[in-house]
């Protein structure tokens, strides 16, 4: 993100909160009325993510079973966890280290808010690199190198792969994220 | 699918529209658009003013992360430096040793015994070692679970705790409104939370608390309880005796009171020159390392004991003074009992040499009282188990060595005395009736404590003997550790006899994959529990099971579960849940009465935080509880029959005149130990005994109105019973044996990758002389037919089970090995998941099998496993392309008759007939 200007910056930012939140929990009705606005569905749309069309709360609930099979159940690979893919157990010091990270950043995570989800859950490490992308730049780039780029593979992964009922949504925020963090 | 095209430009813009606020929360902690009504909350806030610093950023210890978070120091000499001692218990078996986790950075990074624990003394068993295995697995279950498919199908989706409290809150609200409360079953694997457990299903009105003792110590606790109404199980006092006769028990490797009785059973020999004698078909590690070993027949343990008796009355061996004062029977009457069980009788029940046995119980009288038998399973789990073990305690009678310094003792308080140390208040228990738990075929089932025989509840249901609507299983693994296997799945997977299903767990594991709703359930280094087993020191202790870190995920315990149901279902069960008592207040309530040094700590809960346990430095040990006087007042308004010397008060029996002096006695109805049991005879008969519980004023109950009547002939003194079907084997029949690994627990630690790369495959022994026989070697492969009991289906015919071959069959390689007896083939239980984490199920590659694109193989995942997981099996099942010590086993329930020894209930886990063949 060298060179990246201050509003690009910002950008790229809300990009990462939004991919991380749609990772780090399922899709519900709000959310998905905000990505059904237009100028937000074009926006996503061009990004490679095509918002489910559909009665909302059937869209909802097929894309729970979808996000338990690609992110929750160990059964194809482990969740979107650092500790997991770099160290096969939960809490391990990447855990750690992120938390140091949010520590410096002066940023308390809400554990209740990501369902539980640990700090370097990919969604959670995708919107702390949003919080701290603009006051700390330095800090940001480093924390891309530590605590993103392991991700790109195991999304590659899942966007390549058709769970379920077979709908592309996780898939292409997947394919999404790999593309940003290799843009980071 | 792919969006490689996405190029920079379309993110600036995604995410222009996303910081204008459009989508809630895009624009950041702060951001300029409150959050919508869904999940749009941030999720990092602000905590502190930000201290933004790069060079303090290195993370402690190893990493295995390529790039610059790579860390080089190893080992890491800060690792325990800054770091909190918790202490706690293990309940990765059924011993509950003390432990205590070493926390650094709200993180568990070892976990050793606690050595303040009076039980354990800080030792701790592989199992307790790989404790950061179970709380930190990669596939540890975190959240709830709600089925989308059919049942069984595996498809799911997570709920929130809100929406599963709900439904589960209206589901058991549905069960009281049908005024079946009996249909709401609870069905615990361990349990240590049984406060938590029978408050709320008290609360509730249901009666129908399943659990797994006859799979477990039914046989033995019926034994021990015909000479002593009293519960729990025998404790000897291994440590200062001179002489220890184990007849099956495998102390060292897996049993109750593994490590605090390993513990002192050493100490006992190497520092107290006892002797340790091991009776087992198998060569068990305490066989092994036995002083002594010998190798009877399967169920025939009864019979050496016996002949053992025999001799030790035919040579006036026996402690006279002992037993004419506390054995309810003369020795006389005896003899003309135990006069035909000769040392010769005995070698051509069990094929151990008469002289040896001869020269054993000369050898136990000598040490006596300092001498002990030791029993479990090994001789429990037979047909014909609780007259094994009830021959074997004859014994310790006739040695006088029972309550003795040395000698077979029993605690008869539990572990922690909870008359003293009393949990806060819970609802009273209710009369509901509960014919799942208390069936009426089974003599001496539920006549004292709840002695419930488990392993008939999915044959009860499938054969509509009784329904449920709600079943919620906790730490429970039936599809794999039940027998029958088959019985148990299709009885889950009907919606009929099992209404919904609730499944509590720490792990997806057999259970969860047959239920509709799966709730994350806490380690035990999460959560409280007040908890302490049976007592080595032979004195009631306590001790603490406390959170050591924040529960990982969204995880919770019961403690938190049940009070929250309670409130949403009313009726007045939340009366029990007062809204603003925690936990750890509840725990502070319960031990508020336990000593502590006033100058170091400012409650009993900071004691505890420190030191884990409690012992009273006054209490004296267990020993000859009775010959304790009865006091004065006790005796006021007191009555004394001069026949028997039985004191009664209100017709109630209190004690027993000896040499003069009125005594406690035993709490039974004739106030001594009863080798000879009238109560135990006339029960078999479905008889009215009131007025022999009325004698024994302890737990003995009455014949239950409900129970049909049961015509059992069961002989007044001890005896031996021969196990019919085993009287007549085929040439291409053995009797199946079980038994645990020193590294596993029956069902709870194949997901444990230190314990399975220790032990993952549990190939069946055959002794060479059988193998033979069947013309096998090393390695080659059987398919075994296992058959229910004859003996079963003569004595229990209402069962209804008969006695023919169960359809499901097993195959599995073989080990030859002179471990075993040659009448026997003996099958580890344990292994052969086929859920419960890819770490149990040896599966290295994960379903789709395919590696994931652009990883780096090496630098990347687990190195415990991920790489070094080298015993997958990749035979796809084919025997010939098997190779040894490869995959992650078989389950022996798949051939295993569902078989309650029809006077206690107890699963006869080593009596089963099979037929094998070779699979060519």
């Amino acid at each position: 993100m060298n060179g990246a200007t201050s509003t690009e910056r910002a950008a790229l930012a809300a990009t990462a909160r939004l991919l991380g939140r749609l990772l780090i929990r399922e899709l519900d009705e709000a959310t998905l009325a905000e990505l059904r606005q237009p100028e937000v569905a074009a926006a996503l749309a061009a990004a490679g993510i095509t918002v489910p069309a559909g009665e909302a709360s059937a869209v909802v609930d097929a894309l729970a079973a979808d996000y338990y099979q690609r992110f929750i159940t160990p059964e194809r690979r482990p969740p979107l966890i650092q500790s997991l893919w770099a160290d096969g157990q939960y809490e391990s010091e990447t855990t750690a280290a992120v938390r140091a990270y949010a520590e410096q950043a002066g940023l308390a995570f809400e554990r209740a808010i990501a369902r539980g989800a640990p700090p370097d859950h990919l969604g959670a490490e995708l919107t702390l690199w949003a919080e701290i992308a603009e006051p700390w730049p330095d800090g940001a780039a480093r924390f891309v190198q530590d605590h993103l780029r392991w991700a790109v593979a195991p999304l590659r992964a899942q966007a390549d792969e058709v769970v379920g009922d077979g709908s592309a949504f996780y898939g292409e925020v997947c394919a999404a994220a790999a593309e940003l963090i290799e843009q980071l | 699918m792919s969006n490689e095209n996405t190029n920079r430009r379309d993110f600036l813009r995604l995410g222009g529209v996303l910081a204008a606020g459009l989508v809630g929360g895009c624009a950041g902690v702060g951001g300029n658009k409150p959050a919508a009504k869904g999940d749009n909350v941030a999720i990092w806030s602000k905590k502190a003013p930000p201290q933004y610093d790069i060079a303090s950023l290195d993370a402690p210890g190893v990493c295995a992360l390529n790039g610059p978070g790579r860390k080089t120091r190893f080992p890491d000499p800060d690792k325990y430096r800054n770091v909190e001692r918790v202490h706690g218990m293990c309940q990765l078996c059924s011993t509950v040793c003390g432990i205590t986790g070493i926390v650094k950075s709200g993180r568990i990074i070892k976990v050793e015994g606690n050595p303040n624990d009076p039980n354990s003394q800080g030792r701790l068993c592989a199992r307790g070692q790989s404790a950061l295995n179970h709380m930190y697995h990669p596939e540890r279950l975190l959240h709830p679970l709600r089925r989308v498919g059919k049942r069984g199908e595996g498809k799911w989706k997570r709920i929130s705790w809100d929406e599963a409290l709900t439904e589960l809150a209206d589901r058991l609200k549905g069960v009281r409104e049908s005024g079946k409360l009996e249909e709401f079953a609870f069905h615990q694997g361990r349990n240590r939370s049984k406060d938590a457990i029978a408050g709320f299903l008290r609360a509730f009105g249901t009666n129908t608390q399943l659990n797994h003792r006859g799979l477990c110590s039914a046989a033995r606790r019926a034994a021990n309880l015909t000479y002593l109404f009293e519960s729990d199980w025998d404790l000897g006092d291994y440590e200062h005796t001179r002489y220890i006769v184990n007849f099956g028990s495998n102390m060292f490797e897996a049993h109750q009171g593994h490590i605090p009785g390993a513990l002192r059973i050493q100490r006992g020999r190497f520092e107290n020159g006892a002797k340790l004698v091991t009776f087992d078909v198998r060569m068990s590690n305490t066989a092994g390392n036995s002083d002594e070993f010998f190798m009877p027949s399967p169920g025939t343990d009864g019979a050496v004991a016996l002949a053992m008796a025999h001799v030790i009355v035919k040579e006036k061996l026996v402690n006279r003074k002992f037993f004419d004062t506390w054995a309810n029977c003369s020795l006389d009457e005896l003899w003309a009992e135990i006069r035909s069980y000769t040392p010769e009788w005995a070698e051509s029940v069990t094929t151990v040499p008469a002289d040896a046995i001869a020269r054993i119980a000369r050898e136990f009288a000598a040490a006596a009282p300092h001498a002990t038998t030791m029993c479990n399973r090994g001789s429990s789990a037979h047909v014909n188990g609780y007259y094994n073990d009830r021959a074997i305690g004859l014994l310790n009678v006739l040695v006088g060595s029972v309550g003795k310094s040395g000698g077979w003792c029993w605690m008869w308080t539990g572990g922690y005395d909870a008359k003293r140390f009393k949990p806060p208040q819970a609802a009273p228990k209710p009369k509901t009736a509960a014919p799942l738990v208390d069936p009426g075929e089974f003599v001496l089932a539920n006549r004292w404590n709840t002695m419930r025989v488990g392993e008939i509840v999915y044959l009860y249901l499938q054969q509509e003997r009784a329904r449920i609507q709600l079943y919620m299983s906790y730490n429970l693994d039936s599809p794999l550790t039940w027998p029958e296997m088959d019985v148990t799945r299709n009885v889950l997977l009907d919606e009929e006899k099992i209404g919904f299903h609730v499944c509590i767990n720490p792990f997806f594991n057999e259970t969860a994959s047959f239920a509709d709703m799966v709730l994350p359930w806490t380690t035990y280094m999460e959560r409280w529990d007040v908890d302490a087993r049976g007592a080595y020191n032979l004195k009631p202790y306590l001790s603490m099971r406390r959170p050591m870190v924040e529960p990982l995920g969204e995880s919770r315990d019961i403690r938190e579960i049940f009070p929250e149901l309670s409130r949403r279902i009313g009726g007045g069960m939340e009366k029990w849940y007062p809204e603003a008592r925690t936990t750890e207040q509840y725990m502070a309530e319960w031990t508020r009465d336990v000593p502590y040094d006033k100058s170091k700590y400012d409650s009993p809960m900071e004691f505890l935080a420190a030191e884990g346990a409690y012992e009273d430095p006054d209490q004296k040990p267990y020993f000859e509880p009775y010959l304790e006087p009865l006091g004065a007042d006790e005796m006021e308004g007191a009555e004394h029959d001069p026949d028997t010397g039985i004191i009664t008060r209100g017709g109630k029996g209190i004690g027993i005149m000896v040499d003069g002096k009125p005594v406690r006695g035993f709490k039974t109805p004739s106030r001594k130990l009863e080798v000879k049991s009238d109560f135990v005879a006339r029960v078999a008969k479905n008889e009215d005994v009131s007025d022999l519980i009325a004698l024994a004023n302890s737990k003995g109950k009455n014949r239950p109105a409900h129970h049909k009547g049961h015509d059992y002939e069961v002989p007044l003194f001890p005896t031996w019973m021969p196990i019919d079907e085993h009287q007549s084997l085929d040439d291409d029949q053995l009797v199946m044996t079980s038994f645990k690994w020193n590294v596993h627990n029956h069902g709870r630690t194949a997901n444990l990758k230190w314990c399975s790369e220790i032990v993952h495959s549990n190939p069946a022994w055959i002794h060479p002389e059988t193998a033979k026989r069947f013309g096998l070697v090393d390695g080659d492969w059987i398919e075994i037919t296992g058959y229910r009991s004859k003996m079963i289906d003569r004595l229990v015919p209402t069962f209804k089970l008969g006695s023919g071959a169960i359809e499901r069959k097993l195959r599995i390689p073989v080990v030859i090995t002179e471990g075993v007896h040659p009448r026997a083939i003996a099958i580890s239980n344990s292994l052969g998941h086929a859920e419960y984490t890819s770490v149990a199920q040896a599966r290295r590659k994960r379903a789709p099998g395919a590696p994931v694109a652009g990883m780096d193989p090496n630098g990347l995942r687990d190195q415990d496993w991920e790489r070094n997981m080298w015993w997958q099996d990749d035979s796809g099942g084919d025997p010939k392309q098997w190779v040894k010590n490869r995959g992650n086993g078989w389950a022996q329930n798949q051939v295993l008759p569902i078989s309650p020894d029809p006077i206690s209930g107890q699963q006869a886990f080593n009596s089963t007939v099979v037929r094998i063949r070779k699979v060519r």
